[in-house]
């Protein structure tokens, strides 16, 4: 399997409906009984049929296969412990589209302030602000790693590698997830104005991102 | 006559779809008047096209796997944390102990004198001198002043 996101496959413009996701919400309450009450076979089931979806959506997240996995196990074992508390209102879908994504945020600040703290650089800095270190070309990239952001994928991740970890998460839930901004305003526990800002400068850093490399 | 240009954040928030009715009246009103705003969003779109959704397909066998990883961790018994209580309390223990084994005595007659302090008693000795010395300084130009300047 590919490693990062330059080297999955690429579709255009899919919606959340593009991959096998979950179960009909019938079967996913008997298998929550189940999981509940320490069958570890329901619960595998659970996992099992919403793995597609909780990985592709970590990975639309963070970029990485290898870190999507990590997210999206994460995710599920916290699933897990919270089994005696989940009520099943709501389909499991939308409880992992808010751990994934808050997961995913996370995630990205970390390693924002891991690459800070490498560099000797600030680290009281704001973790939404656009890296300016993403603008300096990497010194240490392997002839293997120029060769993959050589392809068109690269182009995408570097870009968005360029995002700070909410404007990621806000474009990558609307544009890659089709969620409307309540939603994701919702998801990421932010006023709907803040998710509308953070969606037009991700939109506006990648459109001069992308620019330069106009066919 | 055209109406007033509309902000590049109400074209992204109309290739979303997320503009109220009214708001993607207008704009849309706009676009169709305006050359250089329908360029613009010409733009956006091809743009937002090429940012095409990454998507892993997972087989039913890597599905399983994955499915098996997260349950055998579920299965994991929750030792760790009371290992590393036990392993904190254990080295605080002993640091406390080594702490105390180490320090020197100390005798009710003598006072510890640190040289810190013994320091700073003699700059303030050399401050005071110093003072002293602008004092006679100024009592110095005192003198040399006459009755009839003071006059």
């Amino acid at each position: 399997m590919p490693d990062s996101l330059t080297a999955a496959a690429f579709v255009d413009r899919p919606r959340a409906a593009r991959y096998a996701r979950g179960m009909d919400a019938r079967t996913e309450q008997i298998l929550l009984a189940q999981a509940r009450n320490g069958n570890d076979s329901g619960f595998g089931q659970l996992v099992e049929a919403n793995s597609a979806f909780a990985l592709n959506l970590a990975l639309r997240l963070v970029g990485h296969r290898q870190e999507a996995e990590d997210i999206a196990q994460e995710a599920f074992l916290r699933l897990h412990r919270a089994l005696p508390g989940f009520r099943g209102d709501s389909r499991i879908s939308t409880w992992l589209y808010r751990t994934i994504s808050r997961l995913a945020v996370d995630h990205l600040r970390r390693e924002r302030l891991k690459r800070r703290i490498f560099f000797f650089r600030s680290a009281d800095a704001d973790p939404d602000d656009p890296d300016p270190l993403d603008r300096a070309p990497a010194a240490t990239a392997s002839p293997e790693a120029e060769l993959l952001q050589r392809e068109a994928g690269g182009k995408l991740q570097r870009a968005l590698d360029k995002l700070s970890p909410r404007q990621r998460a806000v474009f990558a839930l609307r544009h890659f997830e089709g969620l409307p901004l309540k939603e994701i305003a919702t998801v990421l526990g932010l006023e709907e104005g803040t998710v509308k800002a953070h969606l037009h400068r991700a939109v506006t850093l990648l459109r001069n991102e992308l620019e330069e490399y106009r066919p | 006559m055209k109406s007033t240009h509309p902000a590049t954040e109400e074209l992204t928030l109309l290739h979303y779809g997320e503009l109220d009715s009214s708001d993607a009246a207008r704009v849309g009103q706009h676009l169709h008047q305006c050359l250089d705003c329908r360029r613009q969003y010409r733009q956006l779109e091809q743009t937002l096209g090429r940012v095409q959704t990454p998507m892993v397909e997972l087989s039913a066998a890597e599905r399983r796997r994955f499915a098996d990883a997260v349950v055998r961790r579920t299965r994991r018994p929750a030792l760790w944390p009371k290992a590393v209580a036990g392993g904190l309390v254990a080295a605080a223990s002993l640091a406390l102990v080594l702490v105390i084994g180490q320090r020197p005595p100390l005798s009710t007659t003598e006072v510890p004198q640190l040289t810190g302090e013994v320091d700073m008693l003699e700059n303030l000795e050399l401050l005071q001198d110093m003072d002293m010395v602008s004092q006679l300084d100024l009592l110095d130009d005192m003198d040399q002043i006459s009755p009839e300047d003071a006059s």
